[in-house]
């Protein structure tokens, strides 16, 4: 080893890259990494996985409750402590990998190896960057012997008002739980505005206790009530949804009168209100989007494990129609077996056999960075294979002559 | 005299091959008695798979005592202490003849079955519920003692109503516990056993093995199956205590089943061997003798070497037992190796000594083999811990894919193979730094080396695995990764060893250091494979999943007690110490390791 006198000082470009791209930083990084990811999974005892990953994986920043810190052994969390988010930790490891490689550039065939798997590396960074940003999921839910064309997002609730007074065509009017929150909403095709009073992400119906205040004022939340409950865990073996519901205040938008304030819960559809002349339904449900094209559900087939309970296999035999009623494709959809469509992706994901007719789920995907980690796979494994593989080599041929 | 260090490997071998061939030697039926271990090679069908009898009663028996065997005898008083008493006479009663009597309870004279104690009753709340006395050690109740206690029928009652037990309440689930195991008991009694293949139904897929009243159902309606008849005859002699009858009809029917249904016979037999011969516990057994072996091997006597070789054979041997088993395994699931929690503990074993052999023969230092006979050890030891019920059930349907499980999880568990080696060759670099001389000059080189090489594979595999396991739900679910515990489980497995490497590149760590993290790497895995089922505790599971939890924290805290250990100053390890000065006795020269590597 030759060890060169510094006597020549380095730019000062230099001198501000360095600490980016050194290996420490790159070590303090990974450690890093690693306290977000242990702390992301023990968020999940008690939030539900999208949360924890919007609050932890695709953030900036995010404040871990002293509760999640201490795994759980207290009940409730006085602070909490902030902590770099998975965009912050993920932005800063791309800038040092590609600070470093900047820094240290060396053509040689020995680096081939690194230099193939971190490529690898900064595309998956960059396929769940654009996965996180553009990528949308949904359920579609179809009956036996029904059909659907629309996809359910139940991560993004909207309150639905229809006008169904004439009974022929359905008026509706979504307002997205966004837009709720941020204050009164009125709405030109309304005759009242919309007030939103309690919002509760996960509720079960109950009977009203009547040493319990009542909001509901009006409609079905007159009879029943809801209690908010904890959301859905994200390590809940069983992976049920949330069930969101709402207390919505109504006063009408000429006279300021009061019409009355409704609950709204995920479960209940069909709940009627009338102004004037008009009846509208009113229901919180998830956010719907509408397809050009119908699937119809022959057969929903759930089968198990002779003498068990233990489900085998799911498979729905669905036929597609077109906007005209044209049947375009008929198709077996089932357990890794997905169907592809216009650019989305249908999962069989879930099957309730406990009702008559079954219902089947299909997951709905659209990822315009599906390819990404495909890529990124071959790329890092090939870049380890040459690394790992040349110094093997290496390694076995002095071993052997020595 | 000479010769016997020469010998020595193939004697240790040669005493090897005795015991195995020992343990295979069939135990044979009582002549005069019911043949109840041909029974038990019986196919029968159970939890959607073909099965000998003799697997159907094993579980069912560890369902209900959580151990394989019953024992029974005469039970008398003790004078002393009215509430205890002690057993005479006492034999054990196999499972499937523990089964037998418990389903032909109603054909027998003999009720001795609900006497037995079989049933387990681990918590102090429901004994004293139950008014019975406490059995320390074995805390096991018959049938009479609590069966029909008019409390606990209640309770059960309740707790029925109320649609399962509350959440946390601890003693409502052990209660249930107790009435699903009484429950069970009393299906078995009901006959509620499929052991008729239905006649003619060979076409139709999954065929629905029929229980003896459903196939007597469908003979009255004119239906014949071959079976039912053997099966009566059968269990008839056995209610009138015949024998002779009993043991005739059941080598009539093995001689039909043969002919008729080869495959189901032979491979409810091979299965049966297995269940007795049990490969896995006698692994176990002999992996501790490897790393006796192992450890004399570095003594410095004139003995290291005959020994050493003597421990390199006997992990060859042992690896070769394991190996079969898990081929066993393979061949009657018809599935890659590696499909539950218990699967994955004997394949993780069975990669770790292959590795290790590896290591071996590379350094022939001793290192690879002992560490080789601790990871072997260690994880049978744990899979013997996680047996529940059957290890070969079947999959839920999203696993039912032999694609992946052949890809991702096999890969995947590669990746906790190497970084758990990597581990415990860094556990006996502190340990043989500290205590001993042994990594003195070369040792410590080439024991870095190793813990570096095979931190390498570590991150290849690891993260191969994980990115199979997205691939595989991109196309199951549509998500690539989706942050649940088990995946980030995973990426903190590919992270680590990222991490590690990174810091050896850097010089933040050198090899002392290097093994710290490596050990460290233990804790990650472990977590992955263990901790991130355990989430749910205090949520969902009690019993089983409480222990695994405390077992975990044991482990954690060994290792970090172990990095502890590692932190010392380096003048207070044996093998690093300065040298002492000019005047003393001069140090050993060189270690095992030293003059293996320098003699290669």
């Amino acid at each position: 080893m030759r060890q060169t006198p510094r006597l020549v000082t380095q730019p000062l470009w230099r001198q501000i890259m360095a600490p980016l791209a050194s290996l420490r930083l790159t070590v303090a990084l990974f450690a890093m990494s690693m306290i977000l990811v242990f702390y992301g999974t023990w968020a999940q005892v008690d939030q539900g996985i999208w949360t924890v990953v919007n609050t932890y994986f695709r953030s900036l920043w995010v404040w871990i409750p002293i509760k999640v810190i201490l795994f759980h052994s207290i009940d409730s969390s006085p602070f909490s402590i902030p902590f770099p988010g998975g965009w912050l930790l993920g932005g800063v490891l791309l800038t040092n990998l590609l600070a470093a490689h900047f820094m240290r550039f060396k053509l040689t065939w020995k680096r081939a190896g690194i230099f193939i798997l971190h490529g690898g590396l900064i595309v998956m960074m960059l396929g769940e960057f654009v996965t996180g940003l553009f990528a949308v999921e949904g359920i579609m839910q179809i009956e036996e012997k029904g059909v659907a064309n629309y996809v359910q997002h139940a991560m993004s609730p909207e309150l639905a008002i229809i006008d169904v007074s004439d009974s022929k065509i359905d008026d509706t009017v979504a307002i997205p739980h966004g837009v709720l929150r941020r204050g009164p909403v009125t709405h030109e095709k309304l005759p009242f505005n919309i007030e939103l009073v309690e919002y509760m992400t996960n509720a079960v119906v109950t009977a009203i206790d009547p040493q319990r205040d009542k909001f509901a004022t009006a409609g079905l939340g007159t009879q029943r009530t809801v209690v908010a409950v904890p959301e859905v865990s994200g390590a809940d073996p069983d992976q049920k949804y949330d069930m969101p519901a709402a207390f919505i205040k109504l006063t009408d938008k000429t006279t300021g009168q009061d019409l009355g304030t409704y609950l709204v819960h995920y479960r209940w559809l069909g709940q009627q209100l009338k102004v004037g002349d008009k009846t509208y339904e009113i229901a919180l449900r998830s956010k719907r989007s509408y397809r050009p094209y119908t699937f119809y559900l022959d057969k929903a087939d759930h089968k198990v494990y002779p003498g068990t309970t233990i489900a085998k296999d799911f498979s729905s035999y669905v036929r597609i129609r077109d906007s005209q009623g044209k049947e375009v494709r008929s198709v077996r959809i089932f357990m890794n077996n997905p169907l592809y469509f216009q650019g989305e992706t249908f999962y069989q994901s879930s099957m309730d056999v406990s009702l008559d007719p079954k219902i089947t789920g299909l997951q709905v995907v659209r990822n315009p960075g599906w390819a990404m980690p495909y890529l990124s796979c071959i790329l890092v494994t090939l870049g380890m294979l040459v690394h790992f593989g040349m110094n093997l080599t290496n390694f076995l041929q002095r071993r052997m002559a020595s | 005299m000479n010769t016997l260090p020469r010998w020595l490997p193939w004697i240790v071998a040669g005493i090897a091959v005795l015991y195995l061939g020992g343990q295979t030697v069939p135990r044979r039926d009582d002549p005069d008695g019911f043949h109840y271990r041909e029974f038990a090679t019986l196919p029968m069908q159970d939890a959607g798979r073909v099965l000998p009898f003799d697997t159907f009663a094993r579980v069912r028996l560890m369902h209900i005592s959580n151990r394989m065997t019953a024992v029974h005898g005469t039970y008398e008083k003790d004078p002393d202490n009215p509430q205890r008493d002690h057993l005479k006479d006492e034999f054990t009663i196999i499972p499937t003849k523990w089964a037998l009597q418990t389903m032909l309870i109603s054909f027998r004279e003999d009720n001795s079955v609900l006497d037995y104690r079989v049933f387990r009753i681990d918590n102090d709340q429901v004994v004293n519920f139950l008014g019975l006395p406490h059995r320390p050690g074995s805390w096991r109740y018959s049938w009479n003692e609590f069966a029909e206690n008019a409390d606990f029928l209640s309770q059960a009652k309740r707790i029925i109503e109320q649609e399962g037990p509350t959440k946390d309440d601890i003693f409502e689930n052990k209660v249930w516990e107790l009435w699903l195991h009484r429950a069970a008991f009393f299906k078995l009694t009901r006959f509620d056993v499929r052991l008729i293949h239905p006649a003619g139904r060979e076409q139709s897929g999954d065929v629905h093995w029929l229980t003896l009243p459903a196939a007597a159902g469908e003979f009255q309606q004119g239906t014949e199956h071959k079976a039912l008849e053997y099966y009566i005859t059968m269990f008839k002699a056995y209610g009138e205590n015949k024998p002779d009858e009993f043991n005739q009809k059941l080598e009539e029917y093995q001689k039909y089943l043969e002919r008729a249904r080869p495959a189901d016979y032979h491979s409810a037999r091979l299965e049966t061997f297995f269940n007795r011969f049990a490969p896995f516990y006698h692994a176990a057994i002999l992996y501790g003798l490897v790393f006796l072996l192992g450890c004399v091997s570095w003594l410095g006597t004139s003995w290291d070497h005959p020994l050493r070789k003597a421990a390199f054979v006997l992990t060859l041997l042992t690896l070769a037992v394991h190996t079969w088993a898990l081929i066993v395994r393979i061949s009657l699931t018809g599935r890659p190796p590696v499909t539950n929690l218990y699967s994955s503990a004997i394949f993780i074993g069975w990669g770790c000594v292959v590795l290790c052999t590896i290591l071996e023969w590379l350094y022939k230092s001793g290192i690879g083999i002992v560490v080789a006979a601790i990871t072997g050890m260690i994880t049978l030891i744990v899979a013997h811990n996680l047996v529940t019920g059957d290890t070969m059930e079947m999959l839920q349907a999203v696993l039912d894919t032999n694609f992946w499980l052949a890809t991702h999880v096999v890969c995947i568990t590669f990746g906790y193979t190497a970084t758990f080696v990597a581990g415990f060759l860094s556990i006996l670099y502190i340990v043989l730094g500290i205590f001993t001389p042994q990594l003195r000059g070369e040792g410590s080189v080439n024991l870095g080396k190793m813990i570096y090489g095979v931190t390498c594979f570590a991150v290849l595999l690891s993260f191969v695995g994980t990115v199979l396991g997205g691939i595989w739900a991109d196309e199951s679910w549509g998500r690539f990764w989706g942050w649940d515990p088990k995946e980030n489980g995973a990426l903190l497995i590919v992270i680590w060893n990222a991490l590690v490497l990174h810091a050896r590149w850097s010089g933040i760590v050198k090899a002392r250091g290097m093994a710290n993290l490596a050990i460290f790497g233990n804790c990650v895995v472990a977590w992955s494979w263990f901790g991130t089922n355990l989430l749910g505790v205090g949520l969902h599971s009690y019993g089983f999943m409480k222990g695994a939890m405390i077992w975990l924290l044991v482990f954690v805290f060994s290792q970090l007690l172990i990095i502890g250990l590692g932190c010392l100053p380096l003048r207070m390890w044996q093998s690093f110490k300065p040298a002492k000065p000019p005047g003393s006795p001069p140090a050993p020269k060189s270690s095992a390791m030293a003059s293996a590597t320098v003699s290669t």
